[in-house]
């Protein structure tokens, strides 16, 4: 997928050269407004990104497009964060097929895995969950795009606006916060990856 | 160890598990960690916090996010628009801002200042109260006292039809002094005969409720044969230059005296004279009677000069500079409001545009 192509066909409006764009980064985009917001209003939040990235794509000056994404998707969470402060609400949990509430959505989940790797996974999610809810909106962001989406550093400091070092700073500060916070799931965390597990020589 | 750990320890821990850090701190780095169990045990700890938030598994989006026609019709053409026109938005507004205060700042100089047109239209000036264009009733246009004398009628005619626009109501009459260097401004005939003894008076002003209103029988008062020296009573203004006058011939009658202000107005608004009568000329000038028109609709400030007395054109001058500075500095505070309003409006918008 030739990237500078597509998005300079977009800017000329063909919208099919810029949805070739959005399939490619709409996992990743949605990943991150789940972990940002949980996943109330990921999607209609996704969607709001990429809509203003279309709409705004003559500001686009190059580079990674990724990131430019990235940086479309981080301010609609803050945005969508901006909002429930100001209107706060109690959230609904997906309902399952007996019409019951379920306490997070499994069913949207990757389900390449066995049961038990599957059972383990969702303990997990929802720790991690919780603990990046704990996090502040910057912190999280960073956290997130390095280490579950994968950036590297200089594709944060795009995405972000700000520069490595603020970029370094956060990330640290935000994997110590995430460490004390998992040690209290320590019973839901794969066994090989508990914390207080001895430090190997 | 949490406590002999620094932030600064931390961050190069979560440098180096993601190979962010240079290579010579790197290595420094890993010499730390060979002799450090704390730091090897926080860098442990840290590194199974990284994998954990690794494996978390990734959510598949629940649909395409593709867009649609519909769904955009109109690509933001007003935002772009706007945050486009930013700079020149934001220029234009520090522009009329540094205009504005420039003219303020040259309204407010000494050189400014100076010049009897920005003297008379300032606030504290009584004749504010009714615009200054009485003067022309005097002397008109350069008109010296001598030929005003010799032919007093014209300007007799001339104050009487401003006195029909705008009757006397009668008060004491004041009788201002202005002064400004080669403003035209002066009382003096152009060949200077009736020049400087004559120039020592400010017209008397009738400016309705306002302080500066002359009575009626301050007319009948008015002496014809205007005294051209300074004596004991000379205004201020006049003392400035008491060796130019020599003329002690004394000042009749109850009603203002061109070029000697009443004891009340004495010491009132004279600094701004600037210049004054650079000889003593003989006094056989004789003050027109139309000069001192009581019944003139506005104040009238006759200005001294080298050239003597004359009481027109100053009002005009007022009226021409002050209001349209005022005017040019309403409308420049005017337009560095909106456009500054615009920029904000425009970064504002556009603050959220990646890149």
């Amino acid at each position: 997928m030739d990237e500078v192509l597509l998005v300079n066909r977009a800017r000329q409006g063909e919208l099919e050269a810029f949805n070739q764009l959005v399939l490619a980064y709409q996992d990743m985009a949605y990943n991150l407004a789940v972990r940002m917001l949980g996943d109330e209003d990921a999607a209609d939040v996704t969607q709001v990104a990429f809509l203003s990235a279309y709409r705004s794509l003559d500001a686009f000056r190059g580079g990674s497009f990724k990131s430019w994404v990235m940086r479309m998707v981080t301010n609609a969470c803050y945005d969508e964060l901006r909002r429930r402060k100001r209107r706060p609400t109690i959230p609904l949990e997906p309902m399952n097929d007996e019409d019951e509430e379920v306490e997070s959505p499994t069913w949207l989940e990757d389900t390449s895995h066995s049961p038990e790797e599957e059972l383990e996974r969702g303990e997990l999610d929802r720790a991690i969950q919780s603990c990046l809810a704990g996090l502040s909106e910057d912190f999280r962001a960073v956290v997130v795009m390095v280490d579950i989406e994968g950036l590297d550093y200089q594709e944060v400091a795009d995405a972000i606006g700000k520069p490595l070092g603020t970029v370094k700073s956060r990330l640290a500060r935000a994997r110590l916060k995430l460490r004390d916070c998992l040690r209290s799931f320590e019973e839901l965390l794969p066994s090989g990856e508990r914390l207080d597990r001895e430090v190997k020589p | 160890m949490k406590a002999r750990l620094s932030t600064r320890d931390y961050e190069q821990i979560s440098a180096y598990l993601d190979g962010q850090l240079p290579a010579g701190e790197r290595a420094r780095f890993e010499t730390r960690i060979n002799a450090d169990a704390d730091l090897r045990k926080a860098m442990e700890e840290m590194g199974r916090t990284r994998a954990l938030l690794r494996m978390a598994p990734h959510r598949r989006a629940p649909r395409n996010f593709t867009l649609t026609r519909a769904m955009i019709p109109v690509r933001a053409e007003s935002k772009r628009f706007s945050w486009g026109f930013f700079p020149a938005l934001s220029f234009a507004s520090a522009l009329a801002t540094l205009v504005l205060i420039a003219t303020i700042f040259l309204q407010q100089s000494p050189m400014m200042s100076a010049q009897p047109n920005f003297a008379s239209s300032d606030s504290s000036l009584p004749q504010n109260a009714a615009p200054l264009q009485g003067v022309q009733a005097a002397p008109s246009a350069g008109r010296g006292a001598t030929s005003a004398a010799a032919n007093p009628e014209p300007t007799a005619n001339v104050a009487g039809s401003q006195a029909k626009s705008q009757p006397n109501t009668g008060g004491a009459p004041v009788i201002t002094w202005g002064g400004g260097p080669a403003t035209g401004m002066g009382g003096g005939s152009a060949d200077g005969i009736g020049g400087a003894p004559l120039g020592m008076g400010g017209g008397p002003s009738s400016a309705g409720n306002g302080p500066l209103v002359v009575p009626p029988e301050g007319i009948e008062t008015l002496p014809t044969q205007l005294p051209t020296q300074a004596t004991a009573d000379t205004p201020p203004m006049l003392s400035a230059a008491p060796s130019t006058v020599n003329d002690t011939a004394p000042i009749t009658g109850t009603g203002p005296i061109l070029g000697v202000p009443q004891d009340a107005q004495t010491g009132k608004y004279l600094e701004p004279l600037p210049t004054f009568i650079p000889t003593p000329t003989p006094s056989k000038s004789t003050l027109p009677a139309s000069t001192l028109m009581p019944t003139q609709p506005e104040a009238a400030t006759l200005i001294v000069t080298p050239e003597g007395v004359s009481g027109s054109a100053k009002e005009d001058g007022v009226d021409r500079s002050a209001t349209p500075l005022l005017i040019a500095q309403i409308t420049l505070a005017l337009v560095a409001l909106m456009t500054g309003a615009a920029a904000f409006l425009a970064w504002r918008r556009g603050r959220r545009m990646p890149f």
